[in-house]
């Protein structure tokens, strides 16, 4: 560290600080306040914070300086210091300020110093020499052990010249930490093959990043000696423009960032690490990450595991969906069969209340028949015996009618005999006789010991007729009762029975 | 390439493993909906079912109602010529439809089956028209001419013609003077 650094009170100007910086060569100043650390200003807040050379220290200073205790180790104030990404620690003792420890105090190469060599010392020589120390070890060595090499066994079997070349050099001393070295520079070379590789295959790929242009501060000069110049090409000038990633000042010719490889193959620009570093980051979230054959193995498999997990999983389902498809159609076929049949038994229902309906008017209909049936009269006639017939005849008064031949003729004796015997239940029959010009009426019936027999109704007089007999000659003789020819010819012709 | 193919095809399977799946789902719920339909359609077959088979019952009880009322009503109506009855004015109809004989014939016909009829005479001052009477219980007397089977409606005082239902014939001018009714 750099005990007793030069301070500045808060109430100082950014000129005051840029003048201490170009007095004495320094780039952190502590900030003192009535005896007491309250803040740090670096050269780097002056660029990016300071609008004017009037402004006060306090208004661009960090507040929060990092501090350190004098007794901490080397290698936890050079952790901070890479931690924090600042370029120096304050160290305090209590309050007090001791001293400021830069980057550059922690990085800068170790003296050589007077001692035994570690390695010569356990091979039996403790001559005292001037000791270098290893970089990557950090132990001290003479000037023939200081320089490194791989520890190994001796390659007896190996056909690698290399590593034979290896076990044969001389001088040197075995450094694990210059193997691991080796290994992060291989990384390193690796890394940065792969991204030429990228650069060269990719660059479609390659970021744009829109190049702002600070506007032109005009600056007031410092004085003739304080003029700004290009931090490229010295030249001097009063229309620089700032760098927006480095923060440093360029002329027209040189403003533009360029990454070192960029800035080699091409002119114009300056080669600006801060651009590359910010391009590194975009790269790396732009970029895929190339990767070993063993990881893309290893995501390959990955992957074909996932994708025939998936494709079982989706086979699965499809046999799901299939079998729940056949068993939507198995359901439908159900649903639509039994729609078919409560269709036919809705056809079937319609078809049996239209029988009932019908066969209840019919049952209506023939029952009200009946009804009347029932209440019509009933005739039972029978065919009398001979006796019954002279006796209802003997009984019958119609013969006692009077024979007009305007109102009561042969044919009213005849139809009141008819009815007379039929409403007693004798059966008789009503019968014509025509003869010659003229037609007679009598009756007759179909006795059951005597066969038919006629009868002349004004008379009750049996008549055995025969056709083409005289009808007054067929008249059976009453005691009392002599039968005379009428003035007309009653020849039978016919004779018709309507029974 | 060989990469981002591999990563599609996942997607690809993915999105159709979701979309199989929300087939599954919805044609779950579509099977759902089916079985209660099928489960309401079976009630209702059922109960259809059973409707009819109540109804074909129910049927089957009133034919056979219906044929003992045509059985009976076939009974009331038989009989032969010691047998008779009046008859309705539709056994009438059909009689006289279906009998084409002379009057003496249809009379005897109509005896033979049991249907009490009368052999009409109708007297005008011209002469007498026979005709066939019935008397019908539902409808009273009824007559018809043979051969031409037109109902008459005999009234006294007159004409024949008129009383003929259907004015087929000329008019006449002899008014009807008596009816004679044999039974």
């Amino acid at each position: 560290m750099t005990k007793n650094p030069i301070t500045i009170s808060p109430d100082n100007i950014v000129r005051d600080a840029l003048d201490i910086i170009d007095k004495f060569h320094v780039w952190s100043i502590p900030v003192i306040s009535e005896g007491k650390i309250v803040g740090i200003v670096t050269k780097q807040d002056i660029d990016l914070k300071s609008k004017s050379y009037e402004q006060k220290i306090s208004d661009i200073m960090s507040k929060t300086p990092i501090t350190i205790s004098p007794s901490e180790e080397l290698s936890v104030a050079a952790d901070t210091i890479k931690n924090a990404r600042i370029n120096a620690l304050i160290v305090v003792d209590g309050t007090e300020l001791v001293g400021i420890l830069t980057r550059h105090d922690i990085y800068k190469k170790p003296l050589p110093k007077i001692g035994v060599c570690q390695y010569c010392h356990p091979r039996g020589d403790d001559t005292e020499k001037e000791l270098f120390q290893c970089k990557y070890c950090k132990g001290w060595f003479c000037k023939s052990h200081t320089e490194t090499r791989k520890p190994m066994l001796a390659p007896f079997k190996s056909t690698d010249i290399e590593e034979h070349i290896e076990w044969n050099k001389k001088g040197g001393h075995p450094c694990i930490p210059y193997i691991q070295a080796l290994i992060d520079e291989e990384k390193i070379s690796n890394e940065k093959l792969l991204q030429a590789i990228y650069r060269s295959y990719g660059k479609h790929l390659k970021p744009t990043i829109e190049h702002t242009t600070y506007p032109v501060v005009s600056r007031p000069t410092l004085g003739k000696d304080k003029t700004r110049m290009c931090k490229f090409c010295f030249k001097k000038s009063n229309e620089l423009i700032r760098c927006e990633y480095c923060g440093d000042f360029f002329c027209n010719d040189h403003i533009e960032a360029k990454t070192t490889h960029d800035f080699l193959r091409s002119k114009g620009g300056h080669s600006c690490s801060s651009y590359a570093n910010q391009l590194e980051k975009v790269k790396k979230k732009e970029e895929p990450k190339l990767e070993t054959p063993k990881e893309i193995d290893k995501k390959s498999l990955v992957f074909k595991i996932t994708g025939v997990i998936l494709v079982i999983v989706l086979l699965f389902s499809l046999w799901l969906v299939y079998n729940q498809t056949n068993e939507a159609l198995d359901q439908n076929s159900k649903l639509s069969s039994i729609s078919t049949n409560i269709e036919n038994i809705k056809n079937q229902l319609n078809s049996v209340n239209a029988d009932i309906s019908s066969t209840e008017t019919n049952i209506q209909t023939v029952y009200a028949k009946i009804q009347l049936l029932k209440s019509g009269a009933k005739y039972d006639l029978h065919n009398p015996t001979y006796s019954e017939v002279t006796s209802f005849l003997a009984k019958d008064k119609t013969n006692s009618n009077t024979y007009s031949l305007s109102s009561y003729t042969c044919a009213y004796f005849s139809k009141d005999v008819n009815n007379n015997a039929e409403s007693k239940g004798i059966r008789c029959a009503y019968v014509e006789l025509s003869f010659p010009g003229i037609g007679h009426a009598i009756v007759a019936f179909e006795t059951t010991d005597k066969g038919l027999v006629y009868f002349e109704p004004q008379y009750d007089a049996r008549a055995n007729i025969e056709l083409g007999k005289k009808f007054y000659t067929c008249l059976a003789n009453r005691p009392g009762y002599r039968w005379v020819a009428p003035s007309y010819d009653d020849t039978i012709e016919d004779i018709v029975q309507f029974w | 390439m060989k990469k981002k193919s591999h990563k599609k095809s996942l997607i690809v399977i993915t999105i159709l493993i979701i979309l199989t799946l929300s087939i599954y789902y919805v044609e779950g719920e579509r099977i759902k909906y089916l079985k209660t339909e099928v489960a309401s359609h079976n009630l209702e077959l059922d109960t259809k079912q059973n409707e009819l088979d109540t109804k074909r019952d129910y049927l089957d009880t009133i034919r056979a109602e219906y044929q003992e009322n045509i059985s009976e009503f076939n009974e009331l109506k038989a009989g032969d010529k010691y047998h008779l009855h009046d008859p309705l004015y539709e056994e009438v109809l059909n009689f006289i439809e279906q009998d084409d004989s002379s009057l003496r014939e249809m009379i005897d016909n109509a005896k033979n089956q049991g249907i009490r009829c009368a052999y009409v005479l109708i007297y005008t001052g011209s002469g007498s028209y026979p005709v066939i009477g019935f008397n019908t219980i539902d409808n009273g007397m009824v007559y018809f001419e043979d051969g031409t089977d037109y109902q008459v409606i005999p009234e006294i005082g007159k004409t024949y013609t008129d009383c003929v239902v259907g004015n087929h014939y000329l008019p006449s001018y002899t008014v009807i003077t008596d009816i004679l009714t044999i039974w």
